[in-house]
């Protein structure tokens, strides 16, 4: 449920700006609480726009960020990033320390290369909840009696001593954020069910929601059919299409006219990306007027997929071992190895965290290198 | 101009970045109060340089923040499935802890080991975030659901992550942390055997329900197959006519197969609710199954949220 938070994040994870500022210049920072299954939308400042071309490098930002946070290289790990729309500064989310002081903290990199922590919690910020609270008479009706059972406690029930057990509190984590069609999707991972629910949630939060259940079509056989939750997603062209990143590996396109209706939406699986191998990241972008979207994985190269070859590609049907199979759009490998984070600088860049020689890096790539 | 850093900071050199923090200076003392608190068992260093972009940080003092005497106190509970042999598609492993654990010190040390006692890269989803519930104390390990998953590359390349007629174990690293920092009392492991791969829909029909009677207060349900325990405890429920829950005490046997209602009064309208979102240990659930074979009949989904047993 939306609420005036009390925003102290508990937790790091994906972070994502809106990309239109309000008149007098102000962003919405969308920040989800991994912890608390919550994205909370914190309105900031405005800040000066960034002169054209200005890129964000900073060499050895993993050590500089975990410098300025007090904390050794290993206790400050990135969850998220994102770029402000008017100044192109880059806001990551991380997650310092460990133990006790364990916690979730936004780092501002202007285009100069300087490195500040951003204050949230003097910032107006409301809050969306994403799973349901318990109910609040679960103690009293659902009370296990599982001897068994390591979190079973003795209680006295009506004057009767029972071995309770509780049930787990649910959590869904949150995986990916996005903005498509002028609203925030988020995409997530339950600690139980393996369910692909996508919700799509107005801004500014009036605690409605809308969930998809997003059925896809698989590679190889054409005989398969399977559901896996989403992972990253991001829209393309024009807003009229999502190409999403499963958990277990394709690439999947679904336009957003399918997402309108009820029921199940049936998505193209457009390219498959191999074993021990998961998609981190993705983000569109143009050259030479034309768009393409960039994949980054954990193992695999960056990947670029044109996107006009996304709307002529049939969904993949063939087995792998068939002469005739295909490993769906053309795609080409390039030659940035590390990349894991990645956020729009504007249509014509991409701002990435790239890991290489014992550190992160922060670089703008342009599209003649992409 | 002073600053205060964590000791591997100082290799940035000249692009040394400061600790966030700030500084009050009376007379010779200058105190600094960081922004975050100090992390026990770092070394940090005060350094100094004329204020001059081209001077370097000279290094002043060498303070080193006191451990925090951690004691380890956490263990492991339970490692789940609770039975001791599970279908070679399973989806997930779980482990529960005795006491609330810090997220993020999870990642690559829960691992899985053939029965050679070789450990098995690529067999669990290594990604984050960590999927734990909201206490932080049970912690859901995925295994690849790529390679479980026929028809995709990871499967078709890598194959699948379980044997069948094989055993795999999970062992549980010891320096996974507390929510205090302290690692664990001990490691844990528990080795299954694989047993056949479970490819059909969870089927309420299947089960074999037997309502109180004269006989028996109980309502007691076999399950056709183990169920995932949490899924159980969350998706199957004993309701009133109204579909309220009924008042009463319910049990589930460490294997998920026996479920077991003993209302708190006679009710003439008992019912058993049940969503369609219960899964069975390899994640096929009433609703569909975990990977849909379109030439299988038998595999098609049904689209209902809920399924009602009655007497």
């Amino acid at each position: 449920m939306p609420a005036t938070a009390t925003s102290t994040l508990l937790s790091a994870g994906p972070v994502l700006f809106a990309p239109d500022v309000t008149s007098d210049g102000s962003a919405v920072f969308f920040a989800a609480d991994v912890a608390r299954s919550t994205v909370f939308a914190f309105e900031l400042p405005a800040e000066e726009r960034a002169v054209d071309g200005a890129e964000v490098n900073v060499d050895r930002l993993g050590a500089k960020v975990a410098a300025l946070l007090g904390v050794e290289g290993e206790d400050a790990v990135i969850r998220g990033m994102t770029v402000h729309p008017t100044s192109h500064a880059v806001y990551l989310s991380i997650a310092r320390g460990r133990g006790a002081e364990a916690g979730a903290v936004i780092v501002r990199v202007g285009t100069d290369g300087e490195l500040s922590v951003v204050e949230l919690d003097e910032l107006p910020a409301t809050s969306f909840e994403l799973d349901d609270a318990p109910d609040a008479d679960d103690e009293r009706m659902d009370h296990w009696l599982d001897g068994t059972e390591p979190t079973s406690q003795s209680r006295e029930i009506n004057g009767v001593t029972l071995t309770v057990a509780q049930v787990p509190v649910q959590r869904s984590t949150i995986t990916g954020l996005a903005w498509v069609d002028g609203t925030l999707f988020v995409a997530g991972l339950s600690n139980e069910e393996f369910s692909s629910r996508l919700r799509r949630i107005a801004y500014p939060f009036d605690g409605s929601a809308t969930e998809t259940s997003v059925e896809i079509f698989h590679v190889d056989h054409g005989k398969y059919e399977t559901q896996s939750p989403i992972r990253a997603l991001t829209a393309f062209d024009g807003g009229s299409s999502i190409l999403a990143t499963y958990t277990c590996t394709p690439v999947v396109q679904f336009s957003l006219d399918q997402l309108r209706g009820d029921g199940l939406v049936r998505g193209r699986t457009v390219a498959e990306l191999g074993p021990m191998n998961q998609p981190f990241s993705i983000v569109s972008y143009d050259r030479d007027g034309e768009e393409f979207l960039l994949v980054s994985n954990t193992r695999h190269p960056l990947l670029k997929i044109p996107a006009a070859s996304i709307a002529s590609q049939d969904a993949l049907t063939l087995a792998l071992s068939d002469p005739d199979s295909s490993k769906g759009v053309p795609r080409e490998s390039l030659d940035h190895p590390g990349v894991t984070w990645m956020a729009n600088l504007d249509r014509g860049s991409i701002v990435v965290v790239q890991v290489d020689g014992g550190d992160v890096h922060l670089r703008t790539l342009r599209a003649d290198v992409l | 101009m002073l600053a205060i850093v964590p000791a591997g900071a100082l290799a940035l050199g000249q692009s040394l970045v400061a600790t966030a923090g700030s500084w009050e200076r009376s007379g010779d003392t200058a105190r600094f109060t960081p922004r975050f608190a100090a992390v026990p068992g770092t070394e940090y260093v005060v350094v100094g340089r004329v204020d001059d972009a081209g001077a370097g940080w000279r290094e002043l003092g060498h303070i080193r923040v006191p451990e925090a005497g951690l004691v380890p106190s956490a263990v492991v509970e339970t490692i789940d499935p609770g039975i001791d042999t599970v279908p070679a598609n399973l989806l997930r492993f779980s482990v529960t802890f005795s006491s609330a654990m810090e997220e993020g010190s999870a990642a690559g040390r829960i691992q899985l080991f053939d029965e050679t006692g070789t450990s098995m890269p690529g067999t669990l989803l290594e990604m984050p975030p960590e999927l734990w519930d909201r206490g932080r104390r049970r912690l859901t390990a995925l295994l690849e659901p790529g390679r479980i998953k026929r028809g995709l590359q990871p499967h078709v390349q890598a194959g699948a992550p379980l044997r069948e007629g094989s055993t795999v174990t999970v062992v549980v690293d010891p320096e996974i942390r507390d929510a205090s920092g302290a690692r664990l009392q001990a490691g844990a492991s528990r080795t299954y055997l694989v047993g056949a791969p479970i490819r059909s829909r969870v089927d309420p029909a299947l089960w074999e329900v037997r309502w109180p009677s004269t006989d028996q207060n109980s309502l007691v349900v076999r399950f056709d197959r183990p169920l995932d325990s949490t899924l159980v405890r969350r998706y199957v429920r004993a309701v009133d006519g109204d579909g309220l829950r009924a008042p009463g005490a319910t049990s589930l046997d460490r294997n998920a197969l026996l479920w077991e209602f003993t209302p708190d009064v006679t009710l003439v309208d008992l019912r058993l609710w049940v969503d369609t979102r219960l899964e069975d240990l390899a994640g096929n659930s009433v609703r569909r199954v975990f990977d849909r074979d379109l030439s299988r009949v038998a595999d098609d989904g049904i689209d209902t949220s809920e399924i009602i047993l009655t007497r």
